[in-house]
């Protein structure tokens, strides 16, 4: 009898018109910097899972966000379109709604969605949910360890013989960084004792950490002009002490030792997020899920760890702030890994989950599918990606350095005039630009063909609601309206 | 030798797929400081700030951390809140509070206000020590609201004096459209 049934299943299976379309596990690792992971060169890392991720998955290793902020990022990584296209420039931000997003296609074509993710910038009402079946917000600013159960719970309820994109977020490397024993200060001096452990386990104190000063429980706009071009350039922060000063706020000098520290207490976070990882992939196995689906695992943007003279990542657009990692892993895994070292975007993932799904890409995206990559044709790699930041900065990288021009956003109509007139060694081009002038050069005219092309749209004008500005100021997001 | 008792599981589990051994093995290696061949009471308590004790999360009472109960422990402690459930939560902050708000303005102005700021940043950054435009002549040009009015090109003429006077290159397109000074409304 048992074997008629079994008999039986299996000419169904094979009676089936068509193969079930592939499934996808997205997973993102907020403000998780690739250069802090083993697999990514990091001696020190204590990642065993995103290591073992790596070696069976194909590694992107320069891997570049389009933004150094959640809400703008994960707009990009969805609809594989520039920041300013999706109107995505302010903090009051829902994208444009004629830029399908990753989950509105995939349900189009009968997927499944559900995600599971940390809050903030992501919470539900400002547009990123769109397309998804359910959209989890276990807890403010949560962590891996709320989000990894719930999402769980969706994937157990959903129908075996539909496809679904499943999508797991945490901010588990997010400020503040302390996380619990045994792994958030397995990295630090355990000896160690000074302000930089109130930093590290305050909500927002490495926010507050600005050019070797600890502006204690001080929201730094309160000291710096916002109206300026370029509130966080260096004039306006050399006047930052005095300015304290004159208001009577007091600061606390930092030195290396209290840097390290805080250092260490985000390579602890980055271990934890790494132990709840491994802990999602062995319920995924337990499941069947790593055997039938795609995983692919980003973060949406990487952290200042003292470089630029802050800890944050909205401040400026750098290597520091955008390079993070990208990990294909085809069902099954891979029996080796592989890397590949030309530049890739958070805009390619759309068209590659799209080329793995045969579903033919939305007109007007920029990314580029990494499915040829994965299947083994060469990689050259983007020759310039660019990124926009928070507070009206653009940026390029190439192979040989970053441009980054702050003063102006990519939605300014003035934009292109500017970069035109700029002095390349003017200040309007911060953060250490390459010192071969050909370089400089080649980048601005890069810079100057991508705003040529930029579409900028004014989105949807979507407030948050007061509860989700508050969520958003307490997370150091000051410029929430 | 002593590495033996961590390493061998931790060989034994690669290639198994992934179990939550397989994911916490790794761990346990690198928590073992003192290379006991296990994760013990010292290896816990040195790193166990705001964490229960190791009597608490060895829970089979062996002696050593296996990767099960860090699991448990893993899975036991909110990383938001973990050490004000322990210790008490942080005293209040000093300091001030309160975002500074960015006035509300339209994109135009907006824009303008960018632009205008770049000119000055530029200019200033390249040596011109003269005067530049006040906040008064400024936001004259955004409440015009309009690129060909003629507050914005006396804005845009008095920056490019300005910038000439340094030997930068003015932004051309600014006043590519605009009359010559003086000569009244601008051309349509």
């Amino acid at each position: 009898m048992r074997s008629a049934l079994l008999l039986t299943a299996l000419l169904l299976a094979g009676c089936r018109a068509e193969p079930r379309p592939p499934s996808f596990v997205l997973v993102c690792l907020d403000t998780l910097r690739a250069d802090h992971i083993g697999a990514w060169g990091d001696p020190e890392a204590l990642t065993p899972n995103l290591d073992a991720l790596a070696a069976e998955s194909v590694m992107f290793t320069s891997a570049w966000s389009q933004a150094n902020i959640t809400h703008m990022s994960h707009g990009s990584l969805f609809a594989s379109r520039y920041p300013s296209e999706l109107g995505a420039t302010t903090e009051g931000f829902s994208p444009a709604t004629d830029s399908p997003l990753m989950a509105e296609i995939l349900s189009t074509w009968g997927y499944q969605t559900a995600a599971a993710v940390g809050g903030g910038h992501l919470a539900a009402g400002r547009g990123l949910e769109r397309g998804f079946d359910t959209w989890a917000r276990p807890a403010p600013l949560g962590s891996l360890f709320h989000t990894v159960p719930v999402a769980l719970d969706a994937l157990d309820v959903m129908d075996p013989e539909r496809p679904f994109l499943l999508f797991v977020h945490g901010y588990d490397a997010h400020t503040r960084y302390l996380k619990p024993a045994p792994l958030g200060l397995k990295h630090a001096d355990p000896a160690y004792a000074g302000p930089g452990q109130r930093a590290a386990r305050e909500l927002l104190g490495t926010v507050y950490v600005l050019d070797g000063r600890y502006y204690e429980g001080v929201e730094l706009p309160d000291l710096l002009d916002m109206r300026a071009p370029r509130p966080w350039g260096a004039e306006a922060r050399a006047a930052l002490p005095a300015a304290a000063a004159v208001k009577g706020i007091a600061s606390t000098p930092l030195d290396a030792g209290d840097l390290s520290y805080l250092e260490a207490v985000y390579d602890g976070a980055v271990s934890y997020a790494d132990a709840w990882l491994g802990l999602l992939l062995a319920a995924l196995q337990e499941r069947g899920t790593l055997d039938e689906a795609w995983l692919i695992l980003v973060s949406d943007h990487g952290e200042s760890l003292g470089e630029d003279g802050y800890f944050d990542h909205v401040l400026t657009l750098s290597d520091a702030t955008l390079r993070v990692p990208l990990l294909i892993r085809p069902p099954g895994g891979l029996p080796e890994g592989r890397s590949l070292d030309g530049q890739t975007a958070l805009l390619d993932v759309l068209p590659t989950v799209l080329e793995i799904a045969e579903i033919q890409p939305p007109t007007g995206i920029h990314g580029t599918s990494l499915l040829p990559a994965i299947e083994g044709a060469p990689w050259p790699g983007h020759e310039a990606v660019f990124a926009e930041g928070s507070i009206r900065m653009v940026s390029a990288r190439s192979a040989a350095g970053r441009l980054t021009f702050a003063g102006m956003g990519a939605d300014s109509p003035f934009l292109a005039e500017a970069l035109a007139a700029a002095p390349l060694g003017g200040v309007a081009f911060a953060d250490s630009p390459p010192s071969d002038p050909a370089t400089r050069a080649a980048l601005r005219a890069a810079l100057l063909a991508w705003r040529a092309a930029l579409r900028p749209s004014p989105g949807t004008a979507v407030e948050p609601s007061p509860a989700q500005r508050e969520e958003l100021r307490k997370h150091g997001y000051w410029s929430a309206p | 030798m002593r590495w033996v008792a961590l390493a061998l599981p931790l060989a034994a589990c690669q290639g198994a797929g992934w179990t939550e051994e397989r994911a916490l093995a790794p761990f346990l290696l690198a928590l073992d400081r003192d290379h006991s061949g296990a994760v013990g009471a010292a290896d816990w308590d040195a790193v166990a700030w705001a964490a229960p004790p190791f009597t608490v999360v060895d829970r089979d009472g062996d002696g050593r951390l296996g990767t099960a109960e860090l699991a448990a422990q893993l899975r036991s402690q909110d990383p938001m809140s973990f050490d004000a459930e322990l210790i008490g939560d942080i005293p209040p902050r000093v300091g001030r509070r309160g975002p500074k708000r960015v006035p509300a303005r339209s994109a135009a102005g907006r824009s303008l206000l960018d632009l205008s700021a770049f000119l000055a940043d530029e200019v200033r950054a390249a040596g011109f020590a003269g005067e530049l435009p006040g906040d008064g002549e400024v936001w004259a040009a955004v409440a015009a609201g309009d690129a060909a009015d003629p507050e914005v090109w006396a804005l845009w003429r008095r920056y490019a004096e300005a910038w000439a006077a340094v030997g930068l290159r003015f932004p051309g397109g600014l006043l590519a459209a605009a009359p010559a000074a003086g000569s009244g409304a601008p051309t349509p």
